[in-house]
């Protein structure tokens, strides 16, 4: 119970940290038009180093089985984040 | 070589050549490899480490860009792991 | 960053998608049946009715196999393998190896299918292990198995195919990251829709970016498998054991010290199975007995991971005292290196750690690699759009990537259909080539795209919702009143994983299609010919 857990906390950060990076990330803001996303300041180091911090931290503390399954449940969590369209685009060229 | 020879030998190399090789590599891993704690990992890893004794040779071919370095690494691996092969199953 | 110059990088898309045009469906077709097959255990319960899922080695069976074993040559001995396979069907099989002819060392002996309840012999079967006949109980999960590992071609022949396939979508990986200059920077680009073209290519490479740590992971590890029995074995035992495979498998093993021939009763086997699980923690999944009724005899216990672990654990008892002679690594006799990257093989391979959590996540990332494969295969053929043959293999990749889950609700159909007169082997796959055969003919009939698709994704989904019901009228399975009073909570879940994924096929043929969709709200670029 305790792995499953582990798991579920990697994934509600990272799924956070990708889910923060995909609103930052600079080139998908300019191939759909939306230019800069206000004015806080993005953070993609810190937001990556968060998003991939349980790899880390799971192996230390030895939840290997909740590390394995975090690894794959973020390869599948991240494309289904990054493949949603921004929906409010005025143009779709790239 | 014209071009359809340079196809032809590069994909002699990718094809039958890196399975050679590949087949090879796995047969001298136990004349090379540490045997490790439990004197297995000579064995083990030869057969573990087949799909990578496949992929560096093939990509070696398919991404040189002067195929006889390609087929001197390839052919020169090969006669490498052939020579520990047959030399030491000679000595056994 | 450029990892390749024009011309290679010319050449590695050669390869990437010239492997893939010749063999793309194929291994979509393993791909995919390996996703399903993730879920062997659960679907051979569901299919089987789930009788007898209580673990046969958590209850008394010294008697029986005692008795059993006096019921065999003494030659059959030498080793005993008890186990319970998906569907419940508990199997107790003497054996000792000998060559056979063209396959090198195999098990042969007798094998007693017993009632998992009563354990009562069900049949009995004498030879080969690999000519054994498949538990009717199991035919389904097994033909979906079957299918995935070696595509029911005979062996060797299937193990290399399959791996060579393993060994084609390591190069699709590898080359695609050679290949995808900005993969990085392109990981949270989501699919362009300024032409279909576009889109198609930014589907394939947003999906294949993101999958590609567990496609090389599954490629590599599914090669192994293909390749390690077939291929390492004999030619690691030629190069280093002078041909000698069942020395090989000794020394790996690490089968150690000297016999004892002096016949000795065996010890409580009830007994120390239930030290090993007060040692452990875990009730044991799997337990073979070598040397049964000799001094030098040994039991040895596999426990499943323990929570948190990816391994499982082997413990060594003697088999005449009964005294615990401790853990055991799967090879060697001792810790190693090499026996704790191959204890990581399967696991990282099957998904099958840390229960349903870890299974459905593999799924996903099994039908990842599907959606890679498919649209992989669509970005080609629509860039040749112009000629007739690529035109003929893009209408292959629906009619393949419809009929390949058909052909498995076929199998299904075959299997519940069958299961309660004929044989469910012959049938289960009978059925799989009728709904594959159907398929097709539908592909060949219906000429407009769109329409074709929905008549697949709608035959999908009605044939998943109705699995729950043949499996209760056809093959006379348990219904929900009885599962709700037993213990029946997987095979209600599986139910309801049929009707959700039936409703969302349904759905799907019903509703707007994305490119519509697309085009319905964005611009009027959408409609501009490609690049």
């Amino acid at each position: 119970m305790t792995s499953l857990l582990y798991f579920l906390a990697a994934l509600a950060v990272s799924a956070a940290a990708l889910w923060y990076l995909q609103r930052i990330d600079p080139k998908r803001a300019r191939v759909f038009n939306r230019g800069a996303q206000g004015e806080t300041p993005s953070r993609p180091r810190l937001a990556w180093g968060v998003g991939l911090a349980p790899g880390l931290i799971l192996p230390a503390l030895g939840e290997l089985s909740a590390f394995l399954t975090w690894l794959g449940a973020i390869t599948v969590v991240g494309w289904l984040i990054a493949l949603k369209r921004p929906r409010d685009r005025s143009s779709s060229s790239a | 070589m014209n071009w359809n020879g340079r196809l032809i030998a590069r994909w002699a190399l990718a094809g039958p050549v890196t399975l050679i090789v590949a087949l090879l590599l796995m047969a001298a891993t136990p004349f090379w490899f540490p045997k490790g704690a439990a004197n297995v990992d000579h064995i083990v890893f030869g057969i573990l480490l087949f799909p990578a004794y496949w992929a560096a040779p093939f990509f070696v071919a398919v991404m040189a860009d002067r195929l006889w370095r390609a087929a001197v690494i390839l052919l020169g691996t090969a006669a490498v792991c052939a020579l520990m092969v047959f030399q030491l199953f000679n000595a056994a | 960053m450029s990892l390749a110059n024009k011309a290679q990088s010319k050449r590695l898309l050669a390869v990437h998608g010239w492997s893939a045009v010749a063999l793309g469906l194929f291994l979509y077709v393993v791909v995919l049946t390996g996703s399903v097959a993730v879920l062997a255990h659960e679907i051979g319960q569901w299919s089987g009715g789930g009788k007898g899922h209580a673990n046969v080695l958590d209850r008394p069976i010294h008697d029986r196999l005692t008795e059993l074993a006096e019921d065999v040559d003494p030659a059959y001995r030498e080793e005993l393998s008890v186990y319970q396979n998906a569907a419940g069907s508990v199997f107790a099989f003497f054996h000792g190896h000998e060559k056979k002819e063209g396959a090198g060392l195999q098990d042969k002996g007798v094998r007693f299918v017993l009632d998992p309840e009563t354990l009562a012999v069900v049949q009995r079967d004498e030879g080969f292990r690999s000519d054994m006949p498949i538990d009717r109980q199991s035919a389904l999960d097994r033909f979906i198995v079957g299918l995935h590992v070696r595509l029911h071609a005979p062996n060797p022949w299937g193990l290399f195919a399959t791996g060579v396939l393993g060994f084609v979508m390591l190069a699709a990986a590898i080359s695609g990251i050679i290949l995808h200059k900005h993969l990085l920077k392109d990981l949270f680009v989501a699919p362009r829709i300024s032409s279909l073209l576009l889109n198609r290519r930014d589907r394939h490479i947003l999906a294949g970016s993101w999958s590609l740590p567990f496609s090389f992971i599954l490629a590599f590890t599914g090669a192994f498998f293909s390749f390690a029995g077939s291929v390492g074995l004999p030619i690691v035992a030629m190069s280093a054991f002078g041909g000698d495979q069942e020395k090989m498998v000794e020394f790996v093993l690490g089968t150690p010290e000297t016999a004892d021939e002096r016949p000795s009763p065996v010890a409580n086997l009830d007994a120390i199975l239930s030290e090993s699980r007060a040692r452990v923690g875990s009730s044991p999944t799997f337990m073979t007995v070598s040397h049964w009724g000799r001094a030098d005899a040994k039991l040895t216990v596999f426990h499943g991971p323990a929570e948190g672990d990816i391994e499982g654990s082997n413990h060594v008892f003697n088999a005449a005292t009964g005294a615990y002679e401790g853990g055991k690594p799967l090879l060697g006799a001792k810790p190693s290196l090499g026996n704790a990257v191959f204890a990581w093989v399967g696991p990282l391979h099957f998904g099958n750690f840390a229960g349903l959590m870890s299974k459905a996540i593999w799924v996903a990332l099994g039908l990842a690699t599907c959606y890679v494969t498919l649209t992989g295969l669509q970005l080609w053929t629509q860039r040749r759009n112009e000629s007739a043959t690529w035109r003929a293999l893009s209408r292959a990749i629906p009619i393949v990537g419809y009929g390949a889950p058909i052909g498995l609700l076929g199998a299904s159909v075959g299997f519940f259909a069958s299961f309660r007169g004929a044989d469910p082997t012959d049938w289960t796959a009978a059925g799989f080539l009728i709904g594959s055969a159907l398929s097709i003919v539908a592909g060949l009939a219906v000429k407009d795209r769109e329409t074709l698709s929905r008549l697949y994704q709608g035959a999908t989904g009605f044939g998943l919702l109705a699995l729950p019901f043949l499996r209760t009228l056809l093959s006379g399975g348990p219904g929900w009143t009885e599962l709700l009073n037993t213990d029946g909570a997987l095979i209600m879940a599986m139910d309801l994983l049929m009707v959700f994924a039936g409703l969302a096929a349904v759905s799907m043929a019903s509703g707007v299609r994305l490119e519509k969709l697309a085009a319905g709200r964005g611009s009027k670029a959408v409609v501009q010919p490609a690049e």
